[in-house]
């Protein structure tokens, strides 16, 4: 991830002013005092630490990875995991003695076929 | 007639490409590696794409067809069922992959559409298609297509591309008709890397530097017999008509990122993984050449099969394995095809070239007109700099210093006895090579007389491995002189034996010397370009082609009555090849090169030359 | 969204239906994760769970 040049800057300052309009709600809706305390906190440091947004940024990225990989992680577990062996039950093959390993191909290469991705 | 562009688009494995058709004649060509300097560079080659549109002199709003060369959904819904056929072991590979597939690779449209409109500054044109060819067919497209046969057999083997991993078919005229595929996981490129892994050697980079130690290999000794039969006992099966299956208790390239279960190759060939850039023990050599005589095999077989199926008497070739030129001569030896011919840029990168005319012949069904040349333009499909603009860089460096020779017949001249005198040359002239090799164009050339040549280019130029051989540039008119071969090789896409007279008598028992001492044997009459076995990867120089590299040596023949040059690409090791003047010279300053030709200027580090 | 029916298009007609479930739930992670790693809103979403 590049932090330096203009466009990233820009992402970094507005999720810092969505993170600001998110408390902000969260105070007017709520009313509770801490939401605009955190709000204010947020301001404050943003004013006095310029780059307190970018260190937000980047530990949301971090967080984001983290829990990208962990539940990719459940995932695998519990649905990957569960369909192989489903499949490796209902798809018990015998292996007999082939006298090939060469597949017919199954596409046509059609004009249609082109414009698809898969 | 308002003619066809069609921007053909390799990217995101390894070797990025871009490739601009023009009807059916290929404009320009290069890959990304070459302008953003990392080798084997897989990004989106926005670099490439824009060198495409400058050379051809059209905006992005003109293409009509931009084409990806492979099925992205195609090669998703592999890896997905890989991951599911292999879990629990597949979690790595799930959890590393997973990421880029769901953010990138499934929008692949919209990245392309993204990047170019984006880092090109203009939109793409509402009528412009996006369309997407299978790697395999954008494989055999660009070896049939560009080929000089109306009709051919077409085989096509590489690591995998969605799910074949090698195909046969045919091609006649403005179509192509598959017969069969493999199927991942039994893959001859993937099995070919598993050996360049376990002989210290970098996958996907390393796999001719596994090919060039094999003749070091000992064909007699009972460890080689023994690699072999392990090899088709243990690892593969191996049928008639060339189809095999890898035992995939030895591979584990489909769950982690690893090539192979080490501790079980260990336990099969008794010797550990060999440690990057450590020695080079006899053991790994009788390896590599094990498998080398294993993939021979399986090519021969395909190739007898594909025969009975097409009954066609030429064959063209695509794919990584298409590369292993050593492979490719033993089949020409078995003369099941009167003719050969291979795609120079036979990796991925040739791809984005495939792509591009299977959409002009198959999707437009326009015709296609074969003539005696090919239509790759001798591969030189790249930026070329004009003498203003290699003047402008000179001047950056004090530290160098530079003649100008007007006419270049009499640069030749002088460049010619540089090269006599022992002289290492960079030659930087004219349009980059698309393709792994250089053809002369962006090269370092040497005497091939000098013994102590081979030793001096790998060590102080390019900075690798001393076993390495060079490839020789010959004259095409004198090649009968020097090897053993019969047809055109403008590509160093075959391997061809030195004639017998030009060799030196071998001692009885050199098949059992050490590595060190077989690469230093003066093996014959041009010992810089022959290998162990006798065998050189040449290049046939043709004056239609090439000119300015046809005269050099040409010019070079006339002080020294040698034909022949040493060939190696200019760049060094872990870098690729040279693209702008600026690498060149950084090439040159970081070596031990004499001198650098930049067109028409003779660059040199020392005031009195 | 496009590119969701196209790939489920595709799934259908290479008959791997049973596949489209885990494509869906793949497609959402991906929407997950490319909205957190191009705006950082990822500290937000995650605690969501």
């Amino acid at each position: 991830m590049e932090l330096k040049n203009l466009k990233n800057l820009k992402i970094i300052w507005r999720t810092f002013l969505f993170y600001l309009l998110i408390f902000q709600f969260l105070f007017l809706i709520t009313h509770n005092k801490i939401f605009l305390f955190i709000l204010l906190s947020f301001i404050l440091i943003g004013i006095l630490f310029p780059n307190f947004p970018e260190y937000l940024y980047q530990f949301g990225f971090f967080v984001g990875e983290i829990n990208t990989k962990f539940i990719l992680f459940l995932i695998f577990y519990f649905i990957i995991c569960p369909i192989s062996f489903i499949r490796k039950f209902i798809k018990r093959k015998f292996v007999g003695k082939e006298e090939t390993f060469w597949e017919k191909i199954d596409f046509k290469i059609e004009k249609e076929n082109f414009e698809k991705m898969g | 007639m308002k003619p066809i562009y069609i921007l053909g688009i390799s990217a995101f494995y390894h070797d990025s490409a871009a490739c601009l058709l023009e009807n059916d004649r290929i404009v320009a060509a290069a890959q990304e590696e070459r302008f953003t300097r990392i080798k084997h560079d897989f990004s989106f080659p926005i670099n490439s794409i824009k060198f495409c549109l400058e050379y051809g002199n059209i905006n992005v709003g003109q293409l009509d067809y931009i084409v990806f060369y492979e099925k992205p959904f195609l090669k998703f819904e592999r890896l997905i069922e890989t991951h599911i056929y292999y879990a629990p072991k597949s979690l790595t590979q799930f959890i590393q992959s997973m990421p880029i597939w769901l953010k990138e690779r499934i929008f692949i449209k919209n990245i392309i559409k993204k990047e170019i409109e984006e880092n090109l500054n203009e939109k793409l044109n509402p009528k412009t298609k996006i369309l997407f060819v299978p790697h395999h067919l954008s494989h055999a497209a660009s070896a049939f297509f560009p080929s000089p046969f109306e009709i051919s057999s077409i085989l096509t083997i590489d690591g995998v591309g969605e799910w074949a991993t090698a195909t046969l078919g045919i091609g006649e005229k403005n179509k192509i008709h598959f017969f069969y595929e493999l199927k991942f996981p039994s893959s001859l490129g993937l099995l070919y890397s598993s050996f360049t892994y376990y002989t210290g050697f970098k996958v996907n980079d390393g796999e001719y530097k596994l090919m060039g130690l094999a003749p070091y290999g000992n064909p007699f000794s009972e460890t080689t017999k023994k690699y072999i039969k392990l090899i088709k006992e243990k690892l593969i099966v191996i049928k008639g008509d060339g189809s095999f299956k890898l035992n995939m208790n030895f591979f584990t390239f489909t769950t982690s990122c690893k090539m192979v279960n080490e501790k079980k190759w260990i336990e099969l060939f008794e010797i550990p993984p060999r440690k990057p850039e450590s020695e080079i023990l006899q053991e790994y050599a009788d390896m590599a050449y094990a498998i080398q005589k294993v993939l021979e095999e399986i090519l021969i077989k395909m190739a007898r099969h594909l025969k009975n199926l097409s009954k066609q008497k030429y064959l063209v070739m695509a794919g990584g394995v298409a590369l292993n030129c050593v492979a490719n001569s033993k089949l020409l030896e078995e003369k099941l095809f009167e003719d050969i011919w291979v795609q120079p840029a036979a990796t991925d990168a040739g791809g984005a070239i495939g792509a591009a005319y299977a959409v002009y012949h198959i999707f437009l069904g326009k015709e296609r007109i074969c003539s005696e040349k090919d239509k790759m333009e001798g591969c030189f499909l790249g930026p070329k700099y004009s003498i203003y603009e290699i003047e402008k860089v000179l001047k950056k460096y004090p530290n160098i210093y530079y003649q100008k020779e007007e006419n270049f017949d009499k640069l030749c001249y002088k460049v010619a006895n540089l090269i006599a005198r022992k002289n290492v040359i960079g030659w930087f002239v004219g349009r980059m090579e698309f393709g792994p090799r250089a053809l002369g164009a962006r090269s370092i050339l040497a005497d091939a007389r000098d013994a102590e040549m081979q030793k001096r280019i790998n060590l102080k130029i390019k900075f690798r491995e001393g076993f390495r051989p060079f490839a020789p540039s010959v004259l095409y008119e004198d090649m009968k002189e020097y090897f053993i071969f019969d047809k055109p090789s403008p590509y160093m896409l075959f391997t061809a034996p030195i004639c017998k007279e030009r060799r030196n008598k071998l001692p009885e028992d050199y098949f059992s010397w050490s590595i060190k001492d077989k690469l230093y044997f003066l093996k014959s009459d041009i010992p810089a370009v022959t290998h162990v076995d006798f065998s050189a990867r040449i290049q046939t120089v043709h004056k239609e082609e090439n000119y300015k590299f046809w005269k050099l040596i040409k010019n070079f023949k006339e002080v020294t009555n040698c034909s022949v040059v040493v060939n190696t690409s200019l760049n060094v090791k872990d870098e690729p090849i040279v693209c702008t003047p600026e690498d060149a010279i950084k090439t040159y300053l970081k070596t031990e090169m004499d001198y650098l030709i930049l067109e028409n200027y003779i660059v040199s580090k020392r005031k009195n030359e | 969204m496009e590119t969701l029916k196209e790939l489920l298009k595709f799934l259908i007609e290479r008959r791997k239906i049973w596949l489209i479930p885990l494509i869906i739930i793949l497609f959402l992670i991906g929407i997950l994760i490319f909205v957190s790693s191009v705006t950082g809103v990822s500290p937000f979403i995650y605690p969501l769970f």
